[in-house]
């Protein structure tokens, strides 16, 4: 058998107290959520909504003085900001700052796991009720399609939730490297495989793979969500990333069920050292 | 009756598609008219629930007299005793023939004789439901319905000859430079690219005055169109609003081919437009916002695929035309032809399949066959999301996931 000379860090109990309980874990993610840089969380993805608003404004004003008078699509354009603060606030909701994950047992870990989805998800409901708020003071119209991209997005926090806790049993900046896992290294992945390299069919990718542009593509036909694949668009045609409202929501969930079976996993190993 | 109805179908979408652009001026004037006996009703009446099947076989001559009996019918409801003979509906078919052949081919030719008219058919239904005309035009209607659809669908293969003469080629294409330059073409522009401009530009041939050459073109097409509408004109006080939401759907080709009999030039001559797919998905959203009148246009989809050629002898050029890479990253485009720059858009969302089956019930077996045939013969297939992938990948990783938390959770008391 194959003896490696890594050991995962094991539980240094001056530093982590390792955390038991469904109950104070659960606590602990929902403070970890409602922290003051959560808070702050809450009102930045506000303001980068409302300036979102703002450059649609500026943009339609640019066109119309060259004498096209194309609107650009609002909502669109708002749902944009959507992903990157899903996974900004899912991921916050997960970590503790600078640690390893400390929550123990099964029990513990399911605790965290719970709180930080539901405080993930709760504070992007701020958000959520900018981007109805605009679009009924601009519009005067709310589209459906904002409940079925908020359950999508409770979706994509789970998986991210569970991604993140899984990444902090070894490495203490989980955040950072979920972020360039969900933005950069899975739509590039994505890329290669499909448009670019025409190996299988993007249709079929994200049949398997969930990516986070899915979120803002409800109801706003595909533009993406900030990920590398829409910069992918400038070297390869991409069509817009199929979506399908069971298909986004149980993907990612399932999705989550394996990391977060990873994450018990890992994390027993690194508790019977 | 029935026969009528193929002239007023035709006038019904040049109608349609030329008062879009004149809404602008009426718009101020549309709900006070009493709108019961324009002509927009007259032929919304005349296309409710309506079928057209016209069968042309081998015969020529049996083909012929079907095309007299058609034209002759509508004369003589419109102006009274004028009959046509089929000496004359030859000249008649020949000289539209000839019409298409200036624009797409070359000025030069005149018809000249020996029409042909082969096997072939053009079927078109049409079905308005009576409420949706009962609301245009402004009178009580007995069923509330929010939302309007109409279904229109055409399937046509004709083949046509005739024989025409040239008083001198020397260059044949197309001759689009006088295209109106406006929002919506420049927007054209961007949404559609073709790999090959050049083809556009047709090319050089030599033949001499009184060359005559046999012309044939070939046309197919398949088109299904529906119309949904959302309109408060008539049920509340506020500012009233219609919302056209227009699905277009069609695929087929366009050939054109000369061969000569006489005289010199190039042996052959041929030119096509090959439409794979057009998707079309708009809505057409006019709103009076207190003095101001807003239409706007939006986009929801618009695909085409299809490829252009055009060839004499040895000579051969050809370009597909396709939208463009940014057609696909910005769907729900609002281009605002007047009005405020940020309009209010209404959501005109599809029928619901409850009142599908209301209508379909409502209307003749051949309109419901004929407007299904058009739609599942464009219907877009790559649209259907097959659902069974992911299902069962999201089966399994679900079963992967809890049975390591499981064995975890109860594998440590062993």
């Amino acid at each position: 058998m194959y003896e490696s000379n890594y050991r995962a860090p094991a539980f240094d109990e001056n530093a982590e107290a390792p955390e038991v309980g469904f109950r104070d874990n659960f606590v602990i993610s929902l403070k970890n959520a409602f922290s003051v840089r959560g808070i702050i969380g809450m009102v930045a993805s506000v303001i980068t909504i409302l300036v979102l608003v703002y450059l649609q404004d500026y943009l339609n004003g640019l066109l119309a003085e060259r004498g096209t008078p194309i609107s650009l699509p609002l909502l669109t354009l708002m749902m944009i900001a959507i992903p990157v603060w899903t996974v900004a606030n899912a991921s916050r909701a997960s970590l503790k700052k600078k640690q390893l994950l400390n929550a123990s047992e099964t029990a513990g870990i399911l605790g965290r796991y719970v709180g930080a989805v539901l405080g993930a998800t709760l504070t992007m409901i701020p958000a959520f009720a900018t981007i109805i708020i605009c679009m009924f003071v601009i519009k005067g119209i709310v589209p459906m399609a904002i409940l079925e991209s908020f359950a999508v997005m409770a979706a994509f926090s789970a998986l991210v939730c569970a991604m993140t806790m899984m990444f902090n049993t070894r490495v203490k900046m989980a955040g950072a490297l979920t972020f360039l896992v969900v933005f950069v290294i899975v739509p590039l992945l994505v890329f290669l495989i499909g448009p670019f390299m025409g190996l299988l069919d993007l249709g079929t990718i994200c049949g398997v793979i969930p990516l986070v542009d899915t979120i803002s593509a409800i109801g706003t036909n595909g533009f993406g969500g900030l990920t590398v694949l829409m910069l992918c668009t400038l070297l390869a045609p991409v069509s817009s990333v199929p979506t399908d409202l069971i298909v986004d929501i149980l993907l990612p969930v399932s999705w989550a069920l394996v990391f977060l079976g990873l994450t018990v996993f890992l994390q027993f190993r690194r508790e019977n050292q | 009756m029935n026969k009528k109805i193929l002239a007023l179908l035709l006038v019904f979408m040049m109608a349609f598609t030329a008062t879009l652009p004149a809404v602008q001026a009426d718009a101020d004037d549309e709900e006070d008219n009493d709108l019961s006996d324009s002509i927009i009703i007259k032929i919304l009446e005349a296309i409710h629930n309506k079928s057209y099947t016209v069968e042309l076989t081998d015969d020529h001559a049996a083909n012929r007299a079907i095309i007299v009996d058609l034209i002759n019918s509508v004369l003589s409801s419109e102006s009274g005793g004028i009959a046509i003979t089929e000496e004359f509906a030859d000249i008649l078919v020949g000289y539209y023939a000839t019409m298409v052949l200036k624009y797409v081919v070359s000025g030069d030719f005149e018809y000249n004789g020996g029409t042909d008219i082969d096997a072939g058919y053009v079927k078109a239904a049409s079905d308005i439901p009576q409420y949706m005309i009962d609301l245009i035009s402004g009178k009580d209607t007995e069923v509330d319905y929010s939302k309007m659809f109409a279904e229109c669908g055409l399937s046509i293969d004709l083949n046509l000859g005739c024989d025409v003469n040239t008083d001198g080629l020397d260059h044949i294409g197309l001759d689009i430079n006088d295209m109106e330059s406006s929002p919506i073409s420049s927007l054209l522009t961007a949404l559609i690219g073709t790999d090959n401009p050049d083809a556009f530009n047709g090319m050089d041939v030599v033949a001499e005055d009184g060359s005559i050459y046999s012309a044939s073109a070939n046309l197919k097409l398949l088109t299904y169109l529906g119309i949904f509408a959302d309109s408060n004109i008539g049920k509340t006080d506020k500012d009233p609003y219609a919302a056209l939401r227009i699905v277009l759907n069609a695929n087929g080709k366009f050939g054109e081919s000369l061969n000569r009999i006489s005289g010199t030039g190039p042996e052959s001559i041929r030119t096509g437009l090959e439409l794979n797919n057009l998707s079309l998905d708009l809505v057409v959203d006019i709103a009076k916002n207190g003095s101001k009148t807003n239409i706007s246009l939006t986009i929801n989809k618009a695909l085409i695929d299809a490829k252009y050629y055009i060839g004499a002898d040895g000579d051969y050029k050809e370009t597909a035309i396709h939208n463009s890479n940014l057609m696909a990253m910005v769907n729900e485009t609002t281009i605002v032809v007047s009005g405020d720059r940020n309009p209010v858009t209404h959501e005109v969302s599809i029928i619901t399949d409850a009142e599908m089956a209301k209508a379909r019930a409502d209307r003749s077996q051949t309109v419901n066959d004929i407007i299904d045939e058009a739609k599942d013969g464009t219907e877009n297939e790559t649209e259907e999301i097959d659902r069974t992938i992911p299902l069962i990948v999201s089966a399994v990783l679900a079963i992967v996931g809890i049975a390591v938390i499981s064995a975890v959770k109860f594998g440590k008391k062993y």
